[in-house]
């Protein structure tokens, strides 16, 4: 079909379309730098990168935070004795190396017998292993306790403790010391013969990793007092023994700990509150503003998020997981242009010339249903009192919807716990939401300070 | 340099091309940013980033002799898609018929100057705006302005008839003012 066009209204469109303008200054010079600039990654990307980051940082707090099969490990019979009330390191053949001063280190060829004893995938012992001398002279009763505590390793405890300990002895006050001048000079040529030469012991089937029992001197001097080892076992994860010094604990000392992480659930019934100012870059005068009632539909919304948290410190927790939003916002406003549309000149009798601004009123409605997707990850300090324990948390949100493209707000809550004997509880109370940042407003005209108050309704599971 | 050097040059990235060819284009494009938007700032930012876009996609050019079309595209789509991306607020205009004979109004477009021709385009409505720019200035039809804008075909020609009625007031009333400053 044919456009129809009035005769002026072709006229103007011709001098539309001839229309120039004149860029500001310095376009070139800032284009220039744009096309200067790397690529800008996409805010999909970002997020992707981020949920990568928290994944992959909560897996390995999870990994470390795990200690539950080290510690079924120590206090499995099968592996390792229980720890025993009337045990004396004097009596454990391992501890010997640990303790000298009860020891009297001999470099002997273990008996026949007690090799004989030990079965075939807990010989540790080797005749031609210089480890094997420093054994104590009777091996042959308490064998059985250091020949299963080093399953696994390349190089049994005691000649890694002497390696440890001649190479530290100086450093640590409180390290194991070779007392003898045969002993040190065992040590050293220990240390020779592992560092250099070839494994000390047959390699078994690894339940332990062989490198991580480099720390294991480390804490076998600082505990001269004489932990049996089935303590020991959890040292391998530590990377500074001294400051993780309480994950050393006994079993069951650590079950009451927990130190696993912890599923979370929230629900969150929302009120908003939206405060508007007129976006000072923009060049018009908010006219009017339609009340809206407190309680109105299009103020109430609802939140629900789902994630882990893991322990940091004592009472203090890491809260992270995936956020899930709605909000209506619906409201309208009128507003005009603040400078004046067009100006009335009028001419009085008295020969007066008098010019009046005019304006025109425009109204605008915003009416939208937000739906939010994001992440949120924080802290939460834990208070216990007599009856229960009351959390704060103190959270970053993070999210995007169609509208606003990206927002941040920070979340601030208490709440009230009710502990379960199963290992479930429920929380209560009330949360706060303050915006951060918004990659847009939903208004041209406006910049948005929306205020989110909220009741928790949130759930834990996995507790200790 | 003929243009499918310059076109070369900037696609191997040589600053030198690209500046002759920003040099060339930018007071016609500008022009362009200017009907699009409601103020010189945003049309400086469409301006910019229609010209970003531009350089980065030059490869996706196949005519070189629709080099100028393809340009005014690029601009005119980038502020499409910023209107898009902001609120669709539709403004209610109070728009009442105004009786001026056709010619007056033409007299009327030939007084006036380049700035108040702009300023008379940016200060109407978002979506009359598009729409007038889109249908009388750069010749698109109204179901090709319906798939570009994501509204009906019936939309896109109230939108037209709206904005013909307020630019015809909006005439007039400048009509008026000029007769009674020569007054």
């Amino acid at each position: 079909m044919k456009k129809q066009y009035n005769s002026w209204e072709s006229h103007l469109g011709q001098r539309l379309q001839g229309l120039e303008g004149q860029p500001p200054a310095d376009a070139w010079e800032r284009l220039e730098a744009e096309l200067d600039q790397k690529p800008r990654r996409s805010a999909w990307w970002m997020a992707a990168a981020i949920g990568l980051l928290i994944s992959s940082g909560a897996y390995m707090a999870w990994q470390a935070g795990d200690s539950a099969p080290l510690n079924q490990l120590a206090g499995d019979n099968s592996l390792a004795p229980a720890p025993d009330q009337n045990f004396s390191p004097a009596d454990d053949p391992t501890a010997l190396n640990l303790h000298q001063q009860q020891a009297v280190p001999q470099p002997a060829v273990p008996s026949p017998s007690a090799a004989a004893a030990a079965p075939d995938n807990e010989q540790v012992v080797s005749a031609e292993s210089p480890t094997t001398t420093h054994r104590p002279t009777d091996a042959t009763a308490p064998v059985t306790k250091g020949l299963k505590i080093n399953r696994g390793g390349e190089t049994p405890l005691p000649a890694r403790a002497a390696v440890a300990s001649s190479s530290r002895e100086a450093a640590l006050p409180g390290a194991v010391q070779a007392h003898t001048a045969s002993e040190r000079a065992y040590a050293r040529q220990t240390a020779h013969s592992t560092m250099h030469d070839k494994p000390a012991t047959r390699s078994m089937t690894p339940v332990v990793e062989a490198a991580t029992y480099t720390t294991l001197p480390q804490l076998a001097a600082r505990r001269p007092e004489g932990f049996p080892l089935t303590y020991q076992l959890a040292v391998p994860r530590l990377e500074r023994p001294q400051d993780d010094w309480y994950a050393v604990v006994p079993a069951e000392k650590q079950a009451k700990k927990g130190g696993k992480a912890l599923l979370w659930s929230e629900l969150m019934p929302t009120w908003s509150y939206r405060q508007v100012e007129p976006n000072p870059a923009d060049a018009v005068v908010i006219t009017a503003m339609e009340s809206q009632p407190a309680f109105s539909g299009s103020r109430f919304g609802a939140q629900a998020a789902l994630g882990v948290s893991l322990p940091v410190r004592k009472n203090l927790e890491w809260k992270t997981g995936a956020f899930y939003g709605m909000q209506q916002e619906q409201w309208s406003y009128t507003y005009r242009n603040a400078q004046a549309d067009y100006y009335r000149t009028s001419i009085s009798e008295s020969g007066a010339y008098t010019v009046v601004p005019e304006y025109r009123t425009h109204t605008s409605e915003i009416n939208h249903t937000l739906h939010n997707l994001g992440l949120t990850s924080g802290f939460r300090y834990s208070m216990p009192t007599r009856f229960s324990t009351s959390h704060a948390d103190a959270r970053l949100l993070t999210f995007y919807n169609s509208y606003q493209k990206i927002s941040s707000f920070v979340t601030l809550a208490y709440s009230i716990e009710l502990p379960f004997d199963t290992g479930f509880g429920i929380h209560i109370g009330p949360s706060l939401q303050v915006q951060l940042h918004s990659s847009e407003e939903l208004s041209p005209h406006f910049q948005e300070k929306p205020l989110v108050f909220g009741l928790q309704l949130g759930a834990s599971m996995n507790r200790p | 340099m003929t243009k499918n050097e310059l076109l070369a040059g900037c696609r191997n990235g040589d600053r030198r091309a690209q500046r002759s060819l920003y040099e060339a284009y930018r007071h016609k494009l500008m022009g362009v940013c200017l009907r699009y938007t409601r103020s010189a700032a945003d049309a400086e930012d469409i301006f910019h980033e229609g010209f970003v876009k531009i350089f980065k996609s030059l490869d996706s050019l196949k005519n070189p002799d629709s080099l100028e079309g393809w340009m005014c595209r690029i601009m005119i789509n980038h502020a499409i898609n910023q209107y898009k991306a902001s609120a669709k607020l539709m403004a209610h205009l109070d728009v009442q018929g105004v009786q001026v004979v056709d010619d007056s109004y033409t007299q009327i477009i030939d007084q006036l100057s380049d700035q108040t021709l702009t300023e008379l385009i940016q200060a109407l409505p978002e979506g009359y705006r598009l729409v007038f720019n889109l249908y009388v200035v750069d010749g698109y039809t109204h179901p090709e302005i319906a798939e570009m804008l994501g509204i009906s075909t019936g939309t896109s020609k109230s939108q037209l008839h709206a904005a013909r009625h307020l630019l015809q007031k909006r005439l007039a009333e400048m009509g008026v003012k000029r007769y009674e400053k020569a007054v």
